[in-house]
Protein backbone atom coordinates (compact mmCIF):
# COMPACT_ATOMS: atom_id res chain seq x y z
CA UNK A 1 0.00 0.00 0.00
CA UNK A 2 3.01 2.28 0.99
CA UNK A 3 4.76 1.08 -1.96
CA UNK A 4 1.67 2.24 -4.10
CA UNK A 5 1.39 5.81 -2.32
CA UNK A 6 4.98 6.42 -2.46
CA UNK A 7 5.56 5.87 -5.99
CA UNK A 8 2.57 8.31 -6.71
CA UNK A 9 2.38 11.53 -4.13
CA UNK A 10 5.33 13.72 -2.64
CA UNK A 11 6.93 11.88 0.36
CA UNK A 12 5.43 15.05 2.66
CA UNK A 13 1.73 13.61 1.59
CA UNK A 14 2.10 10.07 1.34
CA UNK A 15 1.05 9.18 4.88
CA UNK A 16 -2.29 11.55 4.66
CA UNK A 17 -2.97 9.61 1.39
CA UNK A 18 -2.81 5.92 3.18
CA UNK A 19 -4.90 7.21 5.96
CA UNK A 20 -7.32 8.21 3.17
CA UNK A 21 -7.19 4.66 1.57
CA UNK A 22 -7.55 2.98 4.67
CA UNK A 23 -10.90 5.18 5.29
CA UNK A 24 -12.47 4.81 1.95
CA UNK A 25 -11.35 0.84 1.99
CA UNK A 26 -13.36 0.48 5.12
CA UNK A 27 -16.33 2.96 4.11
CA UNK A 28 -16.43 0.84 1.15
CA UNK A 29 -16.39 -2.69 2.25
CA UNK A 30 -19.48 -3.20 1.48
CA UNK A 31 -18.72 -3.00 -2.18
CA UNK A 32 -16.02 -5.38 -1.95
CA UNK A 33 -17.74 -8.38 -4.03
CA UNK A 34 -14.98 -10.76 -4.19
CA UNK A 35 -14.85 -10.65 -7.81
CA UNK A 36 -10.80 -9.74 -7.84
CA UNK A 37 -8.41 -10.13 -4.26
CA UNK A 38 -8.50 -8.30 -1.89
CA UNK A 39 -5.16 -6.73 -2.24
CA UNK A 40 -6.04 -5.92 -5.80
CA UNK A 41 -9.27 -3.87 -4.40
CA UNK A 42 -6.90 -1.91 -2.30
CA UNK A 43 -4.73 -1.54 -4.86
CA UNK A 44 -7.34 0.49 -6.89
CA UNK A 45 -8.49 2.37 -4.30
CA UNK A 46 -4.92 3.29 -3.62
CA UNK A 47 -4.59 4.69 -6.94
CA UNK A 48 -7.32 6.38 -7.24
CA UNK A 49 -7.03 8.00 -4.42
CA UNK A 50 -3.95 9.21 -5.79
CA UNK A 51 -5.22 10.60 -8.69
CA UNK A 52 -7.89 12.13 -6.73
CA UNK A 53 -4.95 13.94 -5.51
CA UNK A 54 -3.31 15.10 -8.21
CA UNK A 55 -6.56 16.50 -9.51
CA UNK A 56 -7.36 18.90 -6.28
CA UNK A 57 -3.22 19.60 -6.78
CA UNK A 58 -3.56 20.56 -10.65
CA UNK A 59 -6.34 23.08 -9.75
CA UNK A 60 -4.95 24.78 -6.51
CA UNK A 61 -0.75 24.46 -6.79
CA UNK A 62 1.24 26.59 -9.09
CA UNK A 63 2.82 25.13 -12.02
CA UNK A 64 6.32 23.39 -11.20
CA UNK A 65 9.63 25.46 -11.44
CA UNK A 66 11.91 25.09 -14.03
CA UNK A 67 14.81 22.74 -14.14
CA UNK A 68 18.50 23.75 -12.83
CA UNK A 69 21.31 23.98 -13.93
CA UNK A 70 22.32 21.16 -12.01
CA UNK A 71 19.06 19.41 -13.84
CA UNK A 72 20.90 20.12 -17.08
CA UNK A 73 24.02 19.15 -16.59
CA UNK A 74 23.06 15.49 -15.31
CA UNK A 75 21.17 15.29 -18.33
CA UNK A 76 24.55 15.67 -20.06
CA UNK A 77 26.57 13.22 -18.24
CA UNK A 78 23.78 10.61 -18.76
CA UNK A 79 23.77 11.40 -22.20
CA UNK A 80 27.95 10.79 -22.39
CA UNK A 81 27.94 7.60 -20.07
CA UNK A 82 29.96 5.02 -21.87
CA UNK A 83 29.48 1.91 -20.02
CA UNK A 84 25.77 0.14 -18.51
CA UNK A 85 27.43 0.81 -15.15
CA UNK A 86 28.01 4.61 -15.28
CA UNK A 87 24.25 4.85 -17.08
CA UNK A 88 22.91 2.96 -13.93
CA UNK A 89 24.89 5.07 -11.62
CA UNK A 90 23.19 8.02 -13.39
CA UNK A 91 20.11 6.60 -12.84
CA UNK A 92 20.59 6.50 -8.83
CA UNK A 93 21.74 10.30 -8.87
CA UNK A 94 18.32 12.81 -6.97
CA UNK A 95 18.37 14.55 -10.74
CA UNK A 96 16.83 11.25 -11.96
CA UNK A 97 13.76 11.61 -9.65
CA UNK A 98 13.56 15.60 -9.57
CA UNK A 99 13.46 15.20 -13.59
CA UNK A 100 11.14 12.88 -13.63
CA UNK A 101 9.02 14.73 -11.11
CA UNK A 102 9.17 17.61 -13.15
CA UNK A 103 8.20 16.05 -16.35
CA UNK A 104 5.09 14.18 -14.74
CA UNK A 105 4.02 17.66 -13.07
CA UNK A 106 3.50 19.08 -17.00
CA UNK A 107 1.21 16.39 -17.46
CA UNK A 108 -2.66 16.03 -16.71
CA UNK A 109 -3.12 14.15 -13.79
CA UNK A 110 -5.19 11.65 -16.11
CA UNK A 111 -2.23 11.09 -18.31
CA UNK A 112 -0.11 11.23 -15.72
CA UNK A 113 -2.00 8.22 -13.95
CA UNK A 114 -1.99 6.29 -16.43
CA UNK A 115 1.45 6.74 -17.54
CA UNK A 116 2.71 5.64 -13.86
CA UNK A 117 0.73 2.61 -14.29
CA UNK A 118 1.52 1.37 -17.84
CA UNK A 119 4.89 3.03 -18.73
CA UNK A 120 6.96 3.13 -15.37
CA UNK A 121 5.09 0.75 -12.94
CA UNK A 122 4.55 -2.07 -16.18
CA UNK A 123 1.16 -3.00 -15.91
CA UNK A 124 -0.95 -4.28 -18.86
CA UNK A 125 -3.67 -1.94 -19.89
CA UNK A 126 -6.15 -4.51 -18.85
CA UNK A 127 -5.01 -4.28 -15.16
CA UNK A 128 -4.18 -0.78 -15.05
CA UNK A 129 -7.72 -0.06 -16.29
CA UNK A 130 -9.05 -2.49 -13.70
CA UNK A 131 -7.44 -0.28 -11.15
CA UNK A 132 -8.43 3.33 -12.30
CA UNK A 133 -11.99 1.72 -12.95
CA UNK A 134 -12.09 3.38 -16.29
CA UNK A 135 -12.72 1.70 -19.87
CA UNK A 136 -9.98 -0.31 -21.84
CA UNK A 137 -10.04 1.75 -24.71
CA UNK A 138 -9.73 4.93 -22.40
CA UNK A 139 -7.03 3.49 -20.94
CA UNK A 140 -5.47 2.32 -24.28
CA UNK A 141 -6.09 5.87 -25.95
CA UNK A 142 -4.37 7.52 -22.83
CA UNK A 143 -1.50 5.14 -22.36
CA UNK A 144 -0.43 6.61 -26.07
CA UNK A 145 -1.21 10.21 -25.56
CA UNK A 146 0.79 10.22 -22.26
CA UNK A 147 3.68 8.65 -23.58
CA UNK A 148 4.05 10.91 -26.66
CA UNK A 149 3.42 13.87 -24.16
CA UNK A 150 6.36 12.98 -22.06
CA UNK A 151 8.37 12.44 -25.11
CA UNK A 152 7.35 16.03 -26.29
CA UNK A 153 8.11 17.48 -22.91
CA UNK A 154 11.32 15.47 -22.51
CA UNK A 155 12.22 16.25 -25.77
CA UNK A 156 12.97 20.36 -25.11
CA UNK A 157 14.98 19.47 -22.15
CA UNK A 158 17.91 17.42 -24.08
CA UNK A 159 21.16 19.65 -24.92
CA UNK A 160 20.87 21.19 -28.55
CA UNK A 161 16.94 21.49 -28.41
CA UNK A 162 15.13 24.89 -28.97
CA UNK B 1 17.43 13.59 -36.08
CA UNK B 2 17.75 10.39 -35.52
CA UNK B 3 20.97 11.33 -32.65
CA UNK B 4 17.98 13.41 -30.68
CA UNK B 5 15.72 10.00 -30.92
CA UNK B 6 18.51 7.93 -29.26
CA UNK B 7 18.85 11.12 -26.87
CA UNK B 8 15.12 11.01 -26.06
CA UNK B 9 15.23 7.12 -25.56
CA UNK B 10 17.94 6.96 -23.25
CA UNK B 11 16.35 9.78 -21.41
CA UNK B 12 13.20 7.84 -20.82
CA UNK B 13 15.29 4.74 -19.76
CA UNK B 14 17.19 6.47 -17.54
CA UNK B 15 13.75 8.18 -15.72
CA UNK B 16 12.27 4.57 -15.31
CA UNK B 17 14.92 2.61 -14.10
CA UNK B 18 15.53 5.80 -11.53
CA UNK B 19 11.68 5.47 -10.76
CA UNK B 20 11.99 1.77 -10.31
CA UNK B 21 15.07 1.64 -8.57
CA UNK B 22 13.35 4.24 -6.15
CA UNK B 23 9.87 2.51 -5.04
CA UNK B 24 11.97 -0.27 -4.28
CA UNK B 25 13.77 1.38 -1.38
CA UNK B 26 10.02 3.32 -0.80
CA UNK B 27 8.89 0.63 1.87
CA UNK B 28 9.18 2.74 4.96
CA UNK B 29 6.73 1.94 7.87
CA UNK B 30 3.75 4.46 7.10
CA UNK B 31 1.47 3.45 10.85
CA UNK B 32 -1.37 5.16 10.15
CA UNK B 33 -3.48 2.83 12.06
CA UNK B 34 -4.53 5.24 14.92
CA UNK B 35 -5.79 7.94 12.71
CA UNK B 36 -7.64 5.36 10.40
CA UNK B 37 -9.27 4.43 13.85
CA UNK B 38 -10.19 8.00 15.22
CA UNK B 39 -11.46 9.16 11.67
CA UNK B 40 -13.48 5.65 11.37
CA UNK B 41 -14.88 6.37 15.08
CA UNK B 42 -15.84 10.22 14.37
CA UNK B 43 -17.59 9.44 11.20
CA UNK B 44 -19.40 6.73 12.58
CA UNK B 45 -20.71 8.75 15.58
CA UNK B 46 -21.90 11.34 12.84
CA UNK B 47 -23.31 8.92 10.33
CA UNK B 48 -24.98 7.35 14.24
CA UNK B 49 -26.15 11.39 14.88
CA UNK B 50 -27.31 11.84 11.58
CA UNK B 51 -29.52 8.55 10.66
CA UNK B 52 -32.87 9.11 13.01
CA UNK B 53 -32.85 12.92 11.58
CA UNK B 54 -32.52 11.36 7.81
CA UNK B 55 -35.50 8.60 8.20
CA UNK B 56 -37.48 11.08 10.20
CA UNK B 57 -37.17 13.57 7.19
CA UNK B 58 -37.71 10.98 4.65
CA UNK B 59 -41.15 9.61 6.91
CA UNK B 60 -42.57 13.30 6.87
CA UNK B 61 -41.92 14.00 3.06
CA UNK B 62 -43.86 10.67 2.04
CA UNK B 63 -46.51 11.02 4.50
CA UNK B 64 -47.16 14.47 3.51
CA UNK B 65 -47.02 13.70 -0.32
CA UNK B 66 -49.59 10.69 -0.05
CA UNK B 67 -51.57 12.72 2.52
CA UNK B 68 -51.47 15.87 -0.49
CA UNK B 69 -52.48 12.99 -3.24
CA UNK B 70 -55.57 11.39 -1.18
CA UNK B 71 -56.58 14.75 -0.63
CA UNK B 72 -56.62 15.83 -3.94
CA UNK B 73 -58.52 12.80 -5.53
CA UNK B 74 -61.20 13.45 -2.94
CA UNK B 75 -61.13 16.86 -3.59
CA UNK B 76 -61.88 15.99 -7.26
CA UNK B 77 -64.24 13.22 -6.72
CA UNK B 78 -66.66 15.62 -3.92
CA UNK B 79 -66.22 18.16 -6.93
CA UNK B 80 -67.68 15.88 -9.60
CA UNK B 81 -70.38 14.67 -7.59
CA UNK B 82 -71.30 18.41 -6.48
CA UNK B 83 -71.29 20.28 -10.10
CA UNK B 84 -72.73 16.91 -11.96
CA UNK B 85 -76.43 17.86 -13.18
CA UNK B 86 -79.04 15.83 -12.60
CA UNK B 87 -80.85 13.43 -15.78
CA UNK B 88 -83.61 16.00 -17.02
CA UNK B 89 -82.17 18.81 -15.72
CA UNK B 90 -80.34 20.16 -18.32
CA UNK B 91 -82.09 20.46 -21.30
CA UNK B 92 -85.13 22.67 -19.07
CA UNK B 93 -82.53 24.88 -17.78
CA UNK B 94 -80.93 25.62 -20.98
CA UNK B 95 -84.35 25.90 -22.47
CA UNK B 96 -85.65 28.17 -19.30
CA UNK B 97 -82.07 30.58 -20.57
CA UNK B 98 -82.78 30.49 -24.15
CA UNK B 99 -86.43 31.63 -23.17
CA UNK B 100 -85.52 34.58 -20.81
CA UNK B 101 -83.08 36.14 -23.47
CA UNK B 102 -84.64 39.01 -24.89
CA UNK B 103 -84.56 40.05 -28.61
CA UNK B 104 -84.84 42.58 -30.14
CA UNK B 105 -83.88 45.16 -27.78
Amino acid sequence: MVRIVGRRVPADDVEEIVHDVFVRAYFGLAQFSGAVSFDRWLAGIAVRTCYDFWRVRKRTELPASALTDDHHRWIERMLSAQSDDQFRDQAQKGEAGEVLEWALRQLSPENRAVLTLVHLDGYSVREAAELLGWSLVNVKVRAHRARQALRRILSHILPGST
Amino acid sequence: MAHHDDDLRRLERVLIESYRSHSDRSNEVVDVTQAVMRTVHHSNGERAWWTPFVVLDQLVWRTATITAAVVLMMTMLLTGDLFRPQSGETQSLFAEELESVPFGD
